[in-house]
């Protein structure tokens, strides 16, 4: 320190009332290291690293640091969200920078200091092809200007970065509008885009795998390996869970063998994590309807011949759900998933429920049109299957029968009228929301028009399967007769595959664009004929109900049917909170990854969260986001909120969330 | 220089000697925002006489001075906010017509008494002003750092 504060002297003699006078390396080592952090650990932190060799010495040591500290925020759930909203910047001289449009399903990687996205869904009904930058360094969206053949425009392609080169395959498409009913379009193109020059290059190979979307994606030193996806084979649309790989030299794709018979299930959406140069980690996904899954598999690709491994999945109940439209991304040891609040998790809250408040809120009065029915309870609580399976529980019954124990009226209910009953129930407090909207529209509409929902959900759900009602740790008592699969099932499973598809309704020949078609129903019970009534604000209420419906059976069918590796693990119940608003925010999952290559019996554990997950400053639930990790942070970009998305325009965000360590703000 | 009378365990006043021989006097609270290196010798002398004095030898008078007028500024915030300690902390920079160096020892300084606020709000300027540069070797030549 003696040269260093000869120098000082040396500048007090001549010191200028600038900084320009000044020499850092007075300060210790602490103290630099201190302000460091106080860099965005991007660029700038990189050209303090070039500065000298002390200084090189103690960025490494920030660097190590940070990457410490997230995990340790990541295992304590110690981590502060913060949003970055391009409109809030603006450009040197005040003129706005260009930013990038909302958008979901698009594809996110990083490189060196930027974060590229490309395409995605668009909040009208299209996709995009531009490709974006982000500028960490400076917090600034850019475009570059791209010359090439440029990709079609597709969301879900899966894009990854090697050497100085972006590699983006697959994707899907809305269908064109003429001729309708359409299915979806997928692609098979893959292209190169160069970032140094900044060019796209579309590759074709001789063998090259079918045309899919919701693959997943990574890299292991020169090869690419996708798997899995929502593919064309043979002219038929299906999950696959195939592996590829492609020489990303050579441009050239092949298949691998497998030995043994376990793989993954078909699935789409998945999260694929790299685990190290021969070695892969998938989670999650989804199987179509009523198939979301929440295993894990290891690809091992050491020898010649692949081998999937099936991993244990400990602590599932920590577990994020729905790893199919919810992003993940690795931190070195850590697998992080963001996903809706477990306490609340939206659609599932009525699957959660042993008592359904029954009153309709402050809309107007439900009447009770099923009085014409023979006695049932109109709103009778789900039964609690904590009870043995009795029909107990005070349910607050508003008019209708107050449901006898389960000797007693038990014997005049049939199992499919119980059911009705049950999702009855369950429906209510969706249809309270419901109400409430439609109330603030049409005052003069009846609400009699509510009570055909159930009926015509009865209608598609013709077995009287009981109602998955709170899910208590032991297995669910079935007071009813076991549910038989008629075709109203086949027909409500191939559409639902078909929603679940990102968006396909234009091939459901139930839900045509319009969604005339459901009023034209026939509807079990004479009593509801539906009054004709606005069509925008049913169509809202029809879309819920759809979407219920397909938790419904998500939970209730991936449980009834069970296959081994498809194990949607039943929610802890949940009281119901009085404002789901507060709790519509993302949550954050964490999962160890650090013993899977090395124990011999590998396993993911989740890691037990704190206040459900949910950090300070969380943003909104969106589906479809993107997230990539950071340098000691992680990045979360776009998405879509979920029940827009039978909307004509999607409610999308081009917001950026980081995720970091908090720190005092100054 | 004020006394106390012996029996008071609490001193009211706190002296403090800077390594030129300059004694500052401050009031206990202030003491307390004067970070851990000083709270601990307060801690040890509980007990002992109020017109003891505590050594700083490793500061300036100057220093110290202006670390108490900026801790008197920053006791009357309600809620310690940063932005507005940092407002304080330049204003009071420039009000002095502070020598750039000067708060390369100010750092110093408050590293050596430990008080984290100050140092935050300190070192966080001199991150703005490495970010202003945009490579190294405008680091280099703007912080006088040898290159090697």
């Amino acid at each position: 320190m003696d040269a260093c504060s000869h120098k000082v002297d040396g500048e007090n003699d001549n010191c200028e009332a600038t900084l320009a006078a000044v020499n850092l390396n007075v300060l210790p080592d602490e103290i630099l290291e201190f302000i460091f952090t106080y860099l965005p650990p991007y660029g700038d932190l990189e050209h303090c690293s070039l500065v000298c060799k002390r200084w090189h010495v103690i960025v490494k040591n920030l660097v190590r640091r940070s990457k410490l500290n997230l995990e340790k925020g990541l295992t304590d759930f110690r981590l502060r969200w913060e949003v970055f909203s391009q409109q809030s910047a603006n450009g040197i001289g005040g003129a706005p920078l260009s930013f990038i449009a909302g958008r979901f399903a698009h594809s996110a990687v990083r490189q060196d200091n930027s974060m590229y996205v490309f395409g995605g869904g668009s909040s009208s009904d299209t996709t995009f092809n531009d490709l974006w930058r982000f500028d960490l360094t400076h917090m600034r969206w850019a475009r570059p200007v791209a010359t090439g053949t440029y990709p079609s425009p597709k969301g879900s392609a899966s894009m990854v970065a090697w050497r100085d080169q972006l590699v983006l395959f697959g994707g899907w498409r809305y269908p064109s509008l003429h001729p309708p009913y359409q299915p979806w379009c997928l692609f098979d193109e893959l292209h190169y885009y160069d970032l140094g020059k900044n060019r796209w290059l579309l590759r074709n190979s001789l063998s090259c795998p079918p045309p899919m979307a919701g693959h997943s994606a990574t890299v292991h030193g020169d090869r690419m390996v996708i798997f899995g996806g929502y593919q064309i084979k043979d002219d038929v649309n299906v999950n696959s869970n195939d592996t590829w790989v492609l020489d990303l030299p050579e441009q050239r794709w092949w298949q691998p063998l497998f030995v043994g018979n376990t793989r993954p299930s078909p699935r789409y959406g998945q999260i694929q994590v790299e685990l190290g140069r021969n070695h892969l980690l998938v989670v999650g996904g989804c199987g179509g309807a009523n198939r979301v899954y929440t295993d894990a598999w290891l690809l091992d690709m050491t020898r010649d011949v692949w081998c999937w491994k099936s991993l244990n999945v400990r602590n599932k109940r920590f577990g994020a759900v729905h790893m199919w439209c919810n992003p993940g991304c690795k931190v070195n040891n850590y697998l992080v998933v963001v996903g809706p609040s477990p306490n609340m998790p939206q659609d599932f809250q009525m699957m959660k429920q042993s008592r359904v408040p029954v009153v309709g809120g402050r809309g107007p009065p439900p009447p009770n049109p099923l009085q014409n029915l023979p006695p049932r309870g109109l709103r009778i609580p789900v039964p609690d299957r904590r009870l043995g399976g009795g029909m107990g529980g005070p349910g607050q019954n508003r008019g209708g029968n107050i449901r006898p124990g389960v000797g007693g009226a038990a014997a005049a209910l049939g199992p499919q009228e119980q059911y009705l009953a049950n999702r009855r129930a369950i429906l209510n407090q969706h249809m309270q929301q419901a109400q409430q909207f439609l109330h603030n529209s049409n005052v003069n509409n009846n609400n009699n028009n509510y009570q055909p929902r159930s009926g015509r959900l009865s209608d598609l759900h013709a077995p009287p399967a009981p109602a998955p009602a709170a899910s208590p740790p032991s297995p669910p008592v079935r007071p009813n007769a076991p549910p038989s699969p008629a075709d109203g099932d086949v027909d409500a499973a191939q559409r639902l595959q078909r929603n679940l598809a990102l968006r396909c309704r234009d091939n459901e020949p139930r839900l045509p664009k319009r969604f005339d078609e459901l009023y034209e129903d026939p509807f079990r019970m004479a009593a509801f004929n539906v009054p004709t009534r606005s069509r925008s604000a049913s169509r809202d209420h029809n879309e819920r109900i759809r979407r219920m419906e397909e938790k419904m059976n998500a939970i209730r069918n991936s449980r009834r049917s069970a296959p081994a590796a498809a194990q949607v693990e039943p929610q802890p119940l949940r009281a119901p909170s009085p404002k789901r608003l507060r709790c519509n925010v993302q949550s954050l999952f964490v999962c160890d990854i650090s013993n899977i290559l090395e124990s011999s019996e590998p396993a993911l554990d989740w890691v037990e969260y704190k206040n459900f997950g949910v950090l300070k400053g969380a943003p909104d639930r969106l589906i479809l986001s993107s997230l990539i990790a950071g340098n000691g942070e992680l990045i979360l970009f776009g998405g879509v909120h979920k029940e827009t998305l039978t909307d004509i325009t999607h409610h999308v965000s081009n917001s950026i969330h980081f995720l970091s360590v908090p720190r005092d703000i100054i | 220089m004020s006394t106390t009378p012996p029996e008071s365990k609490m001193p009211i006043f706190v002296n403090l000697q800077t390594n030129d021989g300059v004694v500052h006097t401050v009031d206990i609270r202030l003491a307390h925002q004067l970070g851990e290196t000083i709270c601990g010798i307060m801690r040890m002398e509980e007990g002992c006489y109020s017109f003891d004095i505590i050594p700083l030898p490793r500061i300036n008078g100057e220093i110290m001075a202006f670390i108490i007028k900026w801790c008197t500024l920053v006791q009357d915030l309600e809620d310690n906010v940063m932005t507005r300690s940092k407002e304080i902390f330049l204003n009071l920079l420039k009000k002095d017509m502070a020598q750039p160096h000067f708060l390369l020892q100010l750092l110093k300084a408050s590293d050596y008494l430990g008080m984290e606020n100050f140092t935050a709000v300190g070192a966080k300027l001199l991150a703005e002003a490495i970010n202003t540069c945009r490579n190294s070797e405008e680091i280099c030549y703007r912080f006088n750092v040898d290159r090697d």
